[in-house]
């Protein structure tokens, strides 16, 4: 029941699995996801806020990330996210669903 | 838990908007503008993450209902209305049957309490002597304890009581505590303990009234506990005493129960223990009970052991669950009438929202999700029925009591006491449940009606598409007419029973007759007393007062006769007959010698002259009485003689059971007695006078020998007004039910054709064009209705004849097949539900075809 929030640029869940890896990093803010997720692909998957936010909720919601209120070097408040133990797990889970159906895709595209 | 996330999320939702709002300020300025999206999608979706899909979906549709409801609160209100009331009667119906089958005495785990008794090999049900409770206690048997009881109606210092003479151990076992004084003890004597209600309500709620010295049958008794509410014993009527076993010879006659081995008087209820199984307490309890048999004749031996729960007042087994059924479907029956009725009116309402629905489904909107927002609505509806039902319960229980007290016969207002009637837990849970099960039946069928997919027709944009679910309409009209035709029927047989019952020659003049029951040691002294007081004109003893329902028969054989013949008899005095007037026809009666002596005489009625010498002159004939070997003194009581001379014939009279008038109730022995004999119930007088005044002087004579030593002093009218009060009452439940149930087929029958009728106006517009006569339009429109309810009434009358044979032959005053209950019945229905399209049929007639034609 109920329809999923639209996330254009990416397949259903990968957004979520791009935002656990890059917090595997260490601790970030909304903004600095973004970017961060932008400069690694070298401008091919860029994130908006309107796709940004809701994942961040759901993974605020499976208890995959935490978020706290802090500074930033410039003296900003914004709130960090951080990946949690069980965000780790979920992260490798997906991460090796990910890589299972990537190498289903590029069997059938290298067999025709 | 997600589910505690969502909702602590919820509760800050103000601080976790503005949090989500800086976040995403930040978000832009350091993009720098160049933000894409619009902010305020990205934070309804942000919020939609953590909400509960379903709840958002309900609150839109709860919201469009709501809508709905303004708009037309005619409708709102009908069905509300209709729903409510039909609740509130079954409500009521179950708050009764909830006192009495479901509630459990206030007592300590009442689930393990088990009644038990025996029945011989003739049948019938014995209670305990005391010795066999006695024996009972000193051997090994299923129960943890077990308690002795034995019910009385009588006065306390002038205040008519239900009470029990209880063992000691009584209020231990049950586990029930003092609101005042002590429990009954080993070795009391002459203490009393009273209830509650009685303390409060027949006391005045004396604060001083436990130590007090109050009378009852002529004996003092000091006062010393009140039952810590709302315990009133384990009787059907609530009880108002307790006085100890010790006390039994003392309030019952001279002798004690413990000096009658025969006297088979004590109720016994045991504990079980837990893991002890019914089954193998009972079996247990049959094999002690095969050990009475060793001096008694074979018929009377012990057959079985009858066990039942004692949990509530009147146990949840088969035969009640039969009993209480026919009141069930009947008041179910009501409430499907109301839910036909509100699912044609929720019918005709969804038709004229078909082109909405139709917009709706082309839209893409599921059906799922359209039968859901119907279904919604009338939950909606059900929601303030169930708390109209509620009210309507509270005020017809509280009405019905008010009516009972107001109209069963005078004498018997100040014993009638009912048990608690307030909710509980069990009521709110069926009201709620009959709500849910209501609304499923109005709601469902329209909204699976309505949201048939009918998307080609949406798509052509056809909207007024011929969609009429005529067949499910006429099928909910048809059963609502067979419900009424049932309930009318019903209450024509009871009505026709009632003046049957009502119209019946009893033989007996009862107008100015006095049936005084009272302690057997001071009967004597009373008739000698009531004789000399002014106003008496006559003065009996009986064994039994007559018409109080019940006929004790015995097996006599007449002289001339081999085989003995069953025959109801009694005990009477001389007095009897003049009290009643009951003519002597033949020979004489018995002289007051003759019946102080108990001489071996005995008047017989003409019926019974007639059954036991055919064609021959009773008098001067005599009846042999078997002998009472191992018979109860009091139930089995039969006349010292063996054998009897007749001397007298007298005319017939009825005095048992008044719905069953055939020929053996009517055949009848009397044998002398007198007011010293033992084992009498009654002292009869007839008195002159105004009732007050003769109920003034009967008191006075017998408050002259002792305080209290009467337990009623009954009018013999209101006896036999208690008779024929069943049936009235039987009458106005089902003529109640009855009218509301035709009241709301009328209803329904105008609501759905005034519906045809518009839905029709292009159709009468043509054949009124075409040239067809206010007549012909008129015939259609009630030919339609009467189609229907003749379907109805057919389906009707043949419940009522399948359910007719439970009923027939069970009392004689009440005929199943009575041809004239039904033909009223059916006319009244049929008269109904053609008046009821009446009015439609002329609001077809105005139809004028030119307006008609080029609307739309």
């Amino acid at each position: 029941m109920g329809k999923t929030t639209p996330t254009p640029d990416f397949l259903p869940g990968t957004l979520e699995m791009l935002v656990l890896q890059t917090l595997g990093r260490g601790p970030n803010h909304g903004w600095g996801i973004a970017q961060h997720i932008q400069q690694v692909s070298q401008d091919a998957l860029r994130v908006g806020e309107g796709s940004l936010y809701p994942a961040l909720q759901r993974l605020l919601l499976h208890d995959f990330v935490e978020a706290e209120w802090a500074m930033t070097q410039n003296n900003r408040r914004a709130r960090y996210y951080r990946i949690t133990a069980l965000g780790r797990k979920q992260l490798d889970a997906e991460k090796r669903s990910f890589e299972f159906l990537l190498a289903g895709i590029a069997r059938v595209m290298e067999a025709s | 838990m997600k589910i505690w996330k969502r909702i602590r999320q919820w509760r800050q939702r103000a601080e976790f908007q503005s949090g989500l709002e800086e976040e995403m300020r930040f978000h832009r300025e350091m993009a720098g503008g160049a933000a894409f999206g619009s902010m305020a999608i990205a934070l309804e979706d942000s919020r939609a993450v953590w909400q509960f899909r379903w709840l958002e979906s309900l609150r839109q549709d709860v919201r469009y209902a709501w809508r709905g409801f303004r708009k037309s609160p005619g409708f709102a209100l009908m069905v509300v209305g209709t729903i409510g009331a039909a609740l509130g009667l079954n409500t009521a119906m179950f708050t009764v049957f909830n006192a009495y089958v479901l509630r459990p005495f206030a007592v300590h785990d009442p689930w393990s309490l088990y009644d038990f008794s025996w029945y011989s090999k003739d049948g019938h049900g014995h209670r305990f002597s005391w010795s066999q409770y006695q024996d009972v206690l000193a051997r090994k048997s299923p129960f943890s304890a077990v308690v002795a009881m034995e019910g009385l109606v009588a006065e306390v210092d002038g205040r008519s009581l239900f009470g029990a003479v209880v063992s000691e151990n009584y209020f231990s076992m049950l586990g029930v505590g003092m609101a005042e004084g002590r429990r009954l003890m080993p070795d009391d004597a002459a203490v009393m303990v009273l209830s509650y209600d009685a303390w409060k309500n027949k006391f005045g709620a004396d604060p001083h009234l436990v130590g007090k010295t109050v009378h009852l049958r002529g004996q003092a008794f000091e006062v010393v506990g009140i039952v810590s509410p709302p315990f009133a014993g384990l009787g059907s009527a609530p009880g108002g005493f307790w006085i100890p076993l010790s006390m039994e010879g003392a309030v019952r006659n001279e002798r004690d129960l413990r000096a009658l081995p025969q006297a088979e008087r004590l109720n016994l209820v045991g504990r079980l223990p837990i893991g002890v199984r019914p089954e193998a307490a009972k079996a247990e309890l049959a094999v002690w009970t095969s050990t009475f048999g060793a001096d008694i004749p074979k018929e009377r031996r012990p057959a079985g052991v009858v066990l039942q729960s004692n949990a509530t007042t009147v146990p949840l087994i088969h035969d009640v669950i039969v009993t209480f059924m026919p009141i069930f479907v009947a008041f179910g029956l009501v409430l499907l009438i109301a839910c036909a009725n509100v699912s044609n009116m929720m019918l005709a309402r969804a038709l004229s929202r078909q082109r909405e629905i139709g917009i709706r489904v082309s839209l893409g909107a599921g059906r799922a999700r359209l039968v859901r927002q119907l279904l919604t609505e009338s939950l909606l509806l059900a929601g303030p029925a169930a708390l109209l039902g509620f009210a309507i319960s509270q005020l017809t229980v509280e009405g019905g009591r008010r009516l009972m007290f107001a109209t069963v016969p005078a004498a018997f207002g100040n014993i009638l006491s009912l048990p608690e009637l307030h909710p509980d837990w069990r009521v709110f849970g069926f009201i709620l449940l009959a709500s849910v099960i209501a609304t499923l039946v109005f709601g469902l069928a329209p909204a699976i009606q309505t949201t048939r997919s009918r998307l080609v027709e949406a798509n052509r944009g056809d909207f007024s598409s011929d969609y009429r679910p005529a067949r499910l309409r006429s099928m909910l009209l048809a059963t609502q007419v067979a419900v009424c035709s049932l309930l009318l029927i019903v209450t024509a047989i009871v009505l026709r029973s009632q003046g049957r019952v009502t119209a019946r020659e009893i033989g007996m003049d009862v107008h100015g007759a006095w049936d005084i029951k009272m302690a057997e040691k001071y009967q004597a002294a009373a008739a000698e007393r009531l004789a000399a007081t002014p106003g008496v004109e006559a003065v009996a003893a009986a064994w039994h007062a007559p018409l109080y329902g019940i006929s004790r028969g015995a097996m006599f054989l007449a002289s001339g006769r081999r085989e003995t013949v069953a025959m109801g008899y009694n005990l009477v005095s001389p007095g009897y007959f003049p009290i009643f007037r009951i003519p002597i026809l033949r020979g004489r009666s018995f002289t007051e010698a003759e019946s102080d002596s108990a001489s071996p005489l005995a008047v017989v009625s003409e019926t019974a002259a007639r059954t036991l010498w055919p064609g021959v002159d009773a008098i001067g004939q005599t009846i042999a009485i078997p002998p009472a070997a191992h018979r109860d003194p009091y139930y089995d009581r039969v006349p010292d003689f063996t054998e009897a001379r007749v001397v007298g014939v007298v005319r017939d009279s009825l005095s048992g059971f008044l719905a069953n008038a055939t020929e053996r109730d009517t055949a009848m022995i009397y044998f002398p007695n007198n007011a010293r004999a033992a084992h009498n119930d009654s002292i009869l007088v007839r008195v002159s006078g105004t009732r007050e005044a003769a109920r003034r002087h009967i008191v006075a004579a017998l408050h002259s020998i002792a305080p209290s030593i009467y337990d009623m002093v009954n009018p013999m009218d209101d006896v036999l007004a208690l008779q024929i009060y069943p049936f009235q009452v039987t009458f106005w439940i089902a003529g109640f039910l009855g009218g509301l149930a035709l009241l709301m087929t009328v209803s329904g029958i105008y609501g759905v054709m005034s519906y045809l009728v518009n839905q029709r106006t292009k159709e009468i517009g043509i054949r009124v064009a075409l040239g067809a006569a206010a007549g012909d339009v008129v015939r259609m429109v009630v030919k339609q209705s009467a189609r229907t309810a003749l379907i109805g009434v057919a389906a009707g009358v043949a419940m009522a004849l399948a359910i007719a044979p439970i009923f027939a032959h069970q009392i004689e005053a009440i005929r199943p097949y009575d041809a004239m209950a039904y033909g009223a019945a059916v006319l009244i229905v049929m008269a109904a539900a053609v008046g009821a399209s009446f009015s439609p049929s002329r609001q077809a007639v105005r139809v004028d075809p030119v307006i008609a034609l080029r609307c739309d």
